[in-house]
């Protein structure tokens, strides 16, 4: 159990910028996630909470302690790697008392906890085995043991289930949260896998350009985006251009009352596809638009029509039912999206919400 | 509780200055300074001086550049050296084609003595042609009799002969390996396209490889220049730049050796020149070797079958004879250096009474000098593989300059630096071993780094994660990874220490002779049967780390290139 702060980090390559001042602070026990496209710094940043990277200025501390300056080695934090990292030249069990070795335990004790360890990530029965005669799954199991082992403060994961195949990544997604739970660890976890990262986390931490651009839980991630980066990166999103006036927000040729009070000028307004409805909506609860469909996609479970309104492209999902399951580009279509459905932003480069 | 962390983050610049990695970083450093950058120097240096008056003056190259002593052999070494070349490409190209397409019977075989070929020391292929085709050769002999006139193996034919044999296993392994690996739809969609087998080779085939036939090339041509033995022994009057600044160099001793080291700026140049040349052609084609869709090997038949089976056997033949030749004339009984016509061990006999001393100095030398490249090899490709800085990346270009440097003018080098207190170490065995160390360093950091660059970063990280230190994350778990890459460039390396000629053949005095050595002055006073013997020894040695070479490395002949 620790608690994990991260105070005005800073890392620049040349003239690259990895970091800029990010500032976290994860609450004890937490799973938390970073989530961001690749070269957004959340590897960056992970690599310099293990000492991996040594940061050009701000601090890390581990319950008030800092470890900022300490050399990797020494620092207690344990690490699981996306390519695994499995010690090839050893066993699955010398692999995981490897860092036991390391902290000169007691042969009788190290023998018990590692035995213990593996029993947990069911790879009790192949402590003999080399590293080669595993699978991938398997692998990644051996190096969550031996991070865990050492029972470091902190627990940090590199895109651990990245190599494996979907449907084990789903499997040993909800091993890994199971564990993190029962041993109550601090957990910072990287994935560029949104679904991942949001059906994993206590807490999401979307990165963009080497910026924090949210923290919050997944849900608020997902429903009130702070800004329109994530808004786009978490869950796809239709766009529309917005002008706001006199309390009216004028958007695709349309009308509708404006839902932040005393806004006035342009603004981004946005929907999730999933909150589009085929036909006609109530005209003071919804905005109705004409079209034709450019393509209807089945993709199981739903089906992913695209609107072309003239102005705007919109997209939607709606359950596959008989009269959308017809649908054939080019024919005329109504949608409607909902007043309340919306959010706004501003009309800038990555505006903020508008609330 | 209060977080600050702006004192740390100054203590953190000066500590990590001491860490392990930047200490062996500098030490290595420091070593490539002195062992490299200093004789190299030195007889840069040297090459502008006035022998008499000691001042500066270009002379040294106006004389070299224009007399025609120096420049015929300027044209000579040229002349040896694309001849090799072109030869190596004639006899490498083809034998590698066939065997990377067809299902050539004994494929092993053909591998396997071009690899025994290509570590066997040129000078011992030079001296089995002599007995074969020289003046009273096997073949030279019986055919005169018989009223036929054989031309003279002397001069350049006979070097354009050996350096093909000897150089042409570089572009065979090179090429054969890049031909396995060509996607096999480019062949295919130029077939489609209506490209007939001979138009596909040259037109799709040929400059798919082109990188690997122009590398194997290119270390043909380099080698060749550099060679001492092979023109020193079979060349009789026909002089190139590495026998004339072995020459010079004996000529001037004593003084300031300026021509001679002319002479060796003039062949730095000229294999500096190839090699940027041939990076230069490389950097405009860049193709990814395929892991999929692989070629497959057709089934050879009839008259063309057997033509094929021809060539490549006849290749071998031709490349195995030197060894053949050696062994067979090491158990020919001798009188002095007279051969009786019996079988004996006469020879190895004279070796053990004569000169256990000089087989004694080469293992002992070899050895010493694999024990140093192994252990510097494993941390410089740490460095260069791990650390990517602009210093790393000199060390990395500055390790390059061995392979361009020839023996004869690295030798002048240590011999013009280690002259004089605090470093006097003419006459020493260590001289010979640092020489050897340096001039094979290259090749033990290249196999180090290539199985260093298969090792993931993150099995070190996830060590030192679980508490390791750096060093010994290193080696507890990198190195046990590394070993099998390590005992291949010790093996490596071994051969070439223990067959090193043209950079000892300077700095030994009688105390410190070589097998190598000894064998160059025992064909130059006639003794064939002890130079056998000797040779012998060589190549069993030789084999043995080949052997051990091919049992542990996944790509066998892969290794030796």
């Amino acid at each position: 159990m620790a608690r994990v702060q991260i105070t005005d980090l800073k890392k620049s390559y040349g003239d690259f910028t990895a970091l800029k001042n990010i500032s976290l602070d994860i609450a004890s026990g937490a799973f938390f996630t970073l989530l961001g496209p690749s070269g957004c710094g959340k590897t960056t940043l992970l690599r310099a909470i293990a000492g991996f990277h040594i940061q050009d200025e701000g601090g890390i501390h581990v319950d008030g302690v800092s470890i900022g300056d300490k050399p990797a080695h020494l620092r207690d934090v344990g690490m699981v790697f996306q390519d695994y990292a499995v010690f090839p030249h050893l066993s699955v069990f010398d692999n995981v008392a490897f860092g036991l070795r390391q902290r000169k335990v007691p042969a009788a004790e190290l023998k018990a906890r590692v035995g213990q360890m593996l029993d947990i990530v069911q790879l009790g029965p192949l402590a003999s085995r080399m590293p080669h005669q595993l699978s991938g799954g398997q692998q990644q199991r051996v190096g969550l043991a031996r991070a865990l082992v050492i029972r470091p403060k902190v627990l940090l994961m590199d895109e651990p289930l990245s190599n494996l195949d979907a449907k084990l990544r789903v499997e040993l997604r909800r091993d890994i949260r199971d564990l993190q739970r029962e041993f109550g660890i601090t957990t910072v976890y990287v994935t560029h896998d949104q679904e991942e990262a949001l059906a994993i986390s206590d807490q999401v931490c979307v990165m963009y350009g080497g910026i924090a651009q949210q923290v919050a839980a997944p849900w608020d991630i997902y429903s009130r985006a702070a800004n329109l980066f994530v808004a786009s990166f978490v869950g796809s999103n239709n766009r529309l251009k917005a002008v706001a006036a006199d309390g009216r927000l004028e958007l695709a040729g349309t009308s509708m009352p404006c839902l932040v009070p005393g806004l006035a000028g342009p603004a981004i307004a946005t929907i999730r596809p999933e909150k589009v409805r085929l036909g006609a909506g109530e005209p003071d609860a919804a905005v109705t638009l004409g079209g034709t469909v450019r393509h209807a996609m089945f993709i199981g479970r739903e089906l992913e029509i695209a609107v072309d309104t003239g102005d705007v492209a919109i997209t939607a999902l709606v359950a596959p039912e008989a009269n959308a399951v017809r649908l054939k580009p080019g024919d005329p279509i109504e949608i409607s999206l909902p007043h309340a459905d919306f959010a706004l932003y501003e009309d800038a480069d990555n505006g903020r919400l508008l609330s | 509780m209060t977080v600050t962390a702006a004192p740390a983050s100054r203590r953190r610049r000066i500590m990590p200055l001491f860490n392990f990695w930047n200490v062996v970083f500098a030490l290595c450093l420091a070593m490539i300074a002195i062992l490299l950058i200093a004789p190299l120097s030195e007889v840069f240096v040297v090459g502008f001086v006035d022998p008499e008056t000691g001042g500066y003056t270009l002379a040294n190259y106006a004389t070299v550049l224009s007399h025609p002593y120096y420049l015929g052999a300027l044209g000579n070494t040229m002349l040896v050296g694309v001849g090799g070349m072109a030869g190596a490409c004639l006899i490498g190209v083809p034998l590698a084609y066939f065997v990377a397409r067809f299902q050539v019977k004994a494929r092993s075989l053909i591998s396997t003595v071009a690899v025994l070929a290509l570590v066997s020391p040129p000078f011992i292929g030079a001296y089995s042609w002599i007995l074969v085709l020289g003046n009273n050769g096997w073949v030279t002999r019986p055919l005169r009799e018989l009223g036929l006139a054989v031309p003279s193996i002397y001069g350049t034919p006979g070097i354009i002969l050996v350096f093909t044999l000897k150089f042409f296993p570089f572009v065979y392994l090179m090429t054969e390996s890049a031909l396995r690996s060509i996607n096999r739809s480019f062949e295919e969609a130029a077939a489609n396209l209506g490209c007939s087998p001979t138009s596909r080779f040259f037109r799709v085939t040929l400059p798919l490889v082109f990188p690997a036939v122009s590398s194997g090339a290119i270390l043909a041509f380099v080698l060749s220049i550099a060679d001492f033995g092979t023109p020193a022994i079979i060349g009789r009057n026909f002089r190139t730049l590495s026998t004339i600044a072995y020459n010079q160099y004996t000529a001037e001793m004593g003084g300031t050796p300026s021509i001679a080291v002319a002479i060796s700026m003039l062949m730095i140049f000229i294999s500096m020149a190839a090699v940027l040349l041939q990076r230069y052609f490389l950097s405009k084609r860049r193709y990814a070797g395929a892991l999929t869709n692989l070629p497959e090997q057709k089934p050879l038949s009839g008259l063309f079958g057997v033509l094929v089976h021809a060539f490549c056997y006849l290749v071998v033949l031709l490349a195995a004879l030197p060894m053949i030749v050696v062994f067979y004339t090491s158990i020919l009984a001798t009188k002095g250096p007279v051969f009786t016509g019996a079988f004996g061990l006469t020879s190895y006999a004279r070796v053990w009474n004569e000169l256990p001393n000089v087989v004694g100095n080469s293992f002992a030398f070899a050895l010493a000098a694999v024990a140093m490249i192994t252990v510097t090899s494993a941390f410089i490709s740490y460095i260069v593989v791990r650390r990517e800085t602009w210093l790393s990346g000199l060390l990395d270009s500055l390790l390059m300059v061995p392979y361009v440097v020839p023996g004869v003018v690295m030798a002048i080098g240590f011999a013009l630096t280690f002259n004089r207190p605090p470093v006097d170490l003419i006459g020493t065995a260590l001289i010979i071993i640092l020489v050897v160390f340096i001039r094979r360093l290259p090749y033990g950091v290249r196999s180090t780094s290539s199985i260093l660059r298969q090792i993931k970063p993150s099995i070190e990280e996830a060590a030192v994660n679980l508490g390791a230190p750096p060093a010994l994350a290193f080696l507890k778990v990198t190195v046990p990874i590394m070993i099998p890459g390590i005992v291949v460039g010790a093996m490596m390396s071994f051969i070439t220490a223990i067959n090193e000629l043209s950079s000892t053949l300077l700095l030994y005095t009688g105390a410190t002779a070589t097998m190598p050595i000894k064998i160059y002055s025992a064909v130059l006073d006639g003794e064939f049967g002890l130079a056998a013997a000797l040779s012998t020894i060589l190549l069993v040695s030789s084999g043995i780390c080949v052997f051990i070479v091919f049992r542990l490395s996944e790509n066998r002949e892969g290794a030796f290139v």
